[in-house]
């Protein structure tokens, strides 16, 4: 038998992706959505002395002035301080800022919904292709290797003491497939890796680390396809420049895949 | 479609050479095209006055999105967060429109925030609450309800903290 090894498998758009209050669960497709705290900066930290413009926490000063005398606010449930933000140069060269009072881990999961943003979809391919699956024969799955990478996002907030700095890390650890067969089959499996990319050098028994075999044809079930899904799972941590670090939990990333399952019987004559 | 809006201070790129429509029908691509604009200018006029957001006029009432929108809103208004003519902008195309049936459609856009949210208690504009930059691709499920299309549902496919997921903006 051979195998193709263009993918046929169909993708289907989900629901809006439920992440947990805690940070581990599971995003279904899209982005997380969680809400980014205003005043917290993305991306590069104030380089220091060659920065031209400074963030300074505002002392409070007389009515009548361009700001108020209130040097923190609570807006929702969390506490701001506000800041001066002075660039040479520029017109008007200070602005005020509320700026979040926050802690290295709150920082940290705020950089995390960013992360999140930029995780890749797990674009699951398999062998045979997931419309023409076969029974007893060893299903393989994997995803591009190239997403196999760290995905970081680093956010930053100036405080009285310089910026606090934070960078969060999602780092893949597995390769999760659930087949979709049910009471049918075995539940689902998992591999560390990106899994193997099936060539046709490899014949029909090679065994994978990331592999599944179905036992049933997916006739039995009502659609006439298996509803599997692939996924991704990642760590995600963080670090800090003021010592912090730590782990915020697990995310899997999973997309589904309608997996056709036939039975194929062979005859010999004689 | 490539329909191309832009409001605030910063002038809008040329319109950019026409993408592959997913629907064949020119009227629908207009009158889609036509309603996002809407429902964009009425969702920049709610950030600049959320006590009086036309909510029931842009989302459609008991739809995700209209709860969104009314919690937002109940929380910029309480805390006298808003948007300011002539700080920043809000840029977004349509990349493609798909009909789901004739009363609904996914509209996808790409779009760039840049609007600065003010703390707007003390004097004008204000202290700055947000002035983070935004840049996501959406997908917008669009209900026609009583005649108008509104919307129902955002679904963002991509984020970036920044300027530049959108080609040209």
């Amino acid at each position: 038998m051979r195998r193709i090894l263009i993918v046929l498998a169909a993708m289907l758009p989900l629901g809006e992706a439920a992440l947990a209050a805690d940070g581990t669960g599971t995003v279904t497709s899209g982005v997380d959505g969680t809400q980014i705290i205003a005043g917290v900066q993305f991306g590069a930290p104030p380089s220091g002395t060659n920065d031209s413009c400074e963030w300074s926490p505002t002392l409070p000063r007389d009515a009548g002035s361009q700001t108020v005398d209130e040097v923190t606010r609570t807006i929702g449930a969390i506490t701001y301080r506000l800041y001066d933000f002075t660039c040479e140069g520029r017109e008007p060269p200070t602005t005020y800022h509320w700026i979040p009072e926050v802690s290295s881990t709150t920082l940290a999961r705020h950089a995390s919904a960013v992360v999140y943003d930029n995780i890749p979809a797990p674009w699951g391919q398999f062998a045979p292709p997931a419309r023409r699956g076969v029974v007893a024969l060893g299903t393989w799955f994997w995803v591009n290797p190239a997403m196999w990478v760290p995905v970081r996002a680093t956010a930053w907030v100036p405080t009285p003491r310089g910026p606090l700095i934070v960078t969060t890390t999602a780092t893949p650890k597995r390769l999760i497939f659930d087949p979709g067969d049910g009471a049918y089959g075995s539940g689902s499996v998992d591999c560390a890796g990106p899994g193997i990319a099936w060539i046709e050098l490899f014949g029909d028994h090679l065994p994978s680390p990331c592999m599944y075999t179905y036992r049933h044809s997916s006739v039995r079930h009502p659609s006439g396809a298996f509803p599997a899904t692939l996924g991704v799972q990642w760590h995600v941590s963080y670090t800090s420049n003021v010592g912090a670090a730590g782990s915020i939990g697990d995310v899997t990333v999973r997309a589904s895949h309608q997996i056709v399952v036939r039975e194929i019987h062979g005859l010999v004559s004689r | 479609m490539a329909l191309l809006v832009s409001t605030g201070t910063t002038p809008p790129p040329p319109r950019r050479a026409s993408l592959p429509p997913t629907t064949s029908l020119a009227t629908r691509d207009d009158e889609i095209g036509a309603a996002i604009e809407r429902l964009y200018q009425l969702r920049i006029a709610c950030g600049r006055a959320p006590r009086t957001c036309a909510i029931d006029d842009l989302a459609l009432p008991g739809s995700t999105y209209h709860g969104a929108l009314v919690a937002l809103m109940n929380f910029r208004a309480r805390y006298e967060l808003r948007t300011v003519l002539g700080y920043g902008s809000l840029r977004f195309r349509v990349e493609s429109v798909t009909p789901l049936d004739d009363e609904r459609v996914v509209v996808h856009t790409c779009s760039t925030d840049s609007l600065v949210v003010f703390d707007t208690t003390g004097a004008t504009p204000g202290i700055i609450f947000d002035d983070s930059v935004v840049s996501m691709n959406t997908h917008w499920t669009l209900v026609r309800h009583e005649g108008v299309w509104k919307w129902s549902e955002e679904r963002i496919l991509e984020r970036r903290m920044e300027a530049g997921l959108c080609d040209g903006f």
